[in-house]
């Protein structure tokens, strides 16, 4: 039976998603982290528990007597037969006026659809100008432009100083998210401020913030408190960033990351040219098992060196992770070296070309009388045959 | 042309002559001309990284115009 009423009661819409006005009373906080407690007011009294999952969040310390707003579901204990509210949420009141203002708001948006996935835009990948929506003076905007800086100072920054808390600071952000879609002069924004109270950060759960943002053609990542403050500016954003310092890294790449592929890159090129070079020498290889032993493996030796220089000069201006592939490099130029026929003739052996320049393999090539060049390894010598004599 | 724009640009042509020379009709000579092409484009974009300066300016209201301008922000000092 318990369970009957229990699924009825988990159908209900109302009951799954309560606010619950009271004081606290019975208020007990368990060893394990769960927290027990009724809620009362002048009519009535409910039983309500707060598991340690949801306590832990909680931003003041429950005490008997208080007043609080709390939010979460009504359903039934099976073992005891009780209803109680099992409370995710909970604010001291006065803060729970604002608290059912942002839940409200939550909703009515969400229902707008304005926090759908479907208009969350890209943000750039290597923005040349990043425009920032906070307070000139604090830690947000100093995070910020710190590490700007030290991740991808080719981006310049431009700030839009605006109030951001108090009387007219959601007008103020609204002015320069709009201002930076008229001028169109920066790839991506930053709009936040740094920690605070729920009434510090209440300009960003303002509803003309909200709309603001979700108009904006420029990409917005939100940056407002802590980790775990969680603001209506946050839901409509094209992506929340935890922190301020958090946002920043969000929006630029890292320089350090970006070099790493250019190197990356610059492998791919150098291993791709070795490719299609090995591949010459293949041919050439092949070539030279024919008579005419001229000499392509040259030009080709003049490749290598050329590569082997625009490589220097390239690791020359950069970091030097690729020591490894110059050493590659070098043994592969000295293989080359001694399939040359330069190399060759250094080991003592020699050609005889005749004065067409063909290359002689027999006496039945040469005639008594005639003249010969014959390549050794520091010129050339001119001969003439004076006999021939085939090897028996 | 703007230096800035040509960082993206650069990029973009970096991975299109890797991806020509890793076809796989590609002659010593073409290689030679990639392989150039490419080594310059690398030393552009890491160049154009190196070399960056960073302008931080915020918008200040023009006394007399009362139009937004930029000028450079010095408000980080500790």
């Amino acid at each position: 039976m318990n369970l009957y009423i229990k699924e009825l009661m988990n159908r209900d819409d109302v009951l799954t998603d309560v606010l619950v006005k009271g004081e606290l009373s019975n208020f007990k906080a368990h060893s394990s982290g769960h927290m027990y407690m009724s809620l009362k007011d002048e009519g009535g009294v409910m039983r309500a528990v707060m598991f340690r999952g949801s306590a832990a969040k909680l931003k003041f310390q429950p005490q008997n007597g208080m007043k609080v707003i709390a939010h979460g579901r009504i359903t039934v204990y099976e073992r005891d037969g009780q209803y109680q509210l099992y409370i995710d949420d909970m604010q001291q009141e006065g803060i729970g006026d604002l608290y059912v203002a942002f839940e409200e708001l939550k909703a009515k948006l969400s229902k707008e659809g304005l926090f759908d996935p479907m208009h969350k835009k890209p943000l750039p990948k290597y923005p040349r100008k990043v425009g920032v929506v906070t307070a000139p003076t604090g830690a947000a905007i100093r995070d910020i432009i710190n590490v700007l800086s030290r991740r991808f100072s080719y981006a310049d920054i431009l700030l839009y100083p605006v109030l951001v808390q108090g009387e007219n600071s959601a007008q103020s952000i609204v002015e320069a998210i709009r201002y930076f879609n008229r001028i169109k002069g920066v790839d991506v924004l930053i709009v936040g401020r740094g920690g605070g109270s729920i009434e510090d950060l209440w300009s960003f759960n303002e509803e003309i913030v909200a709309r603001e943002i979700f108009q904006s053609e420029i990409p917005i990542v939100s940056a407002v408190g802590h980790e775990i403050d969680f603001t209506i500016a946050d839901f409509v954003a094209d992506l929340r960033a935890p922190t301020p310092s958090a946002a920043a890294e969000l929006v630029v790449p890292s320089q350090v990351e970006l070099k790493e592929k250019f190197n990356n890159v610059y492998s791919r090129l150098y291993s791709q040219a070795n490719r299609v070079l090995e591949r010459a020498r293949m041919q050439v290889n092949h070539q030279t098992e024919h008579p005419v032993l001229r000499n392509p493996m040259m030009k080709l030796n003049e490749y290598k060196i050329y590569l082997d220089r625009l490589y220097q000069e390239f690791q020359d201006g950069c970091c030097g992770i690729l020591e490894k592939k110059q050493q590659q490099l070098k043994l592969a130029a000295a293989k080359l070296d001694g399939l040359s026929p330069l190399g060759v003739l250094s080991r003592g052996f020699s050609v005889a070309q005749n004065e067409q320049g063909g290359v002689v393999q027999s006496v039945k090539q040469v005639q008594a009388g005639q003249h010969l060049n014959i390549m050794v390894q520091d010129g050339t010598i001119q001969a003439m045959v004076e006999s021939t004599q085939k090897n028996s | 042309m703007d230096k800035k724009q040509s960082f993206e640009s650069n990029l973009k042509q970096l991975e299109e002559v890797v991806k020509a020379l890793e076809g796989n009709e590609v002659s010593l000579e073409e290689m030679l001309s990639l392989f150039e092409n490419g080594i310059r484009l690398t030393k552009e974009c890491t160049t154009a990284l190196d070399e960056a300066e960073q302008k931080i300016n915020i918008l200040m209201k023009n006394r007399d115009s009362g139009e937004l301008e930029e000028v450079p922000f010095q408000g980080i000092g500790e």
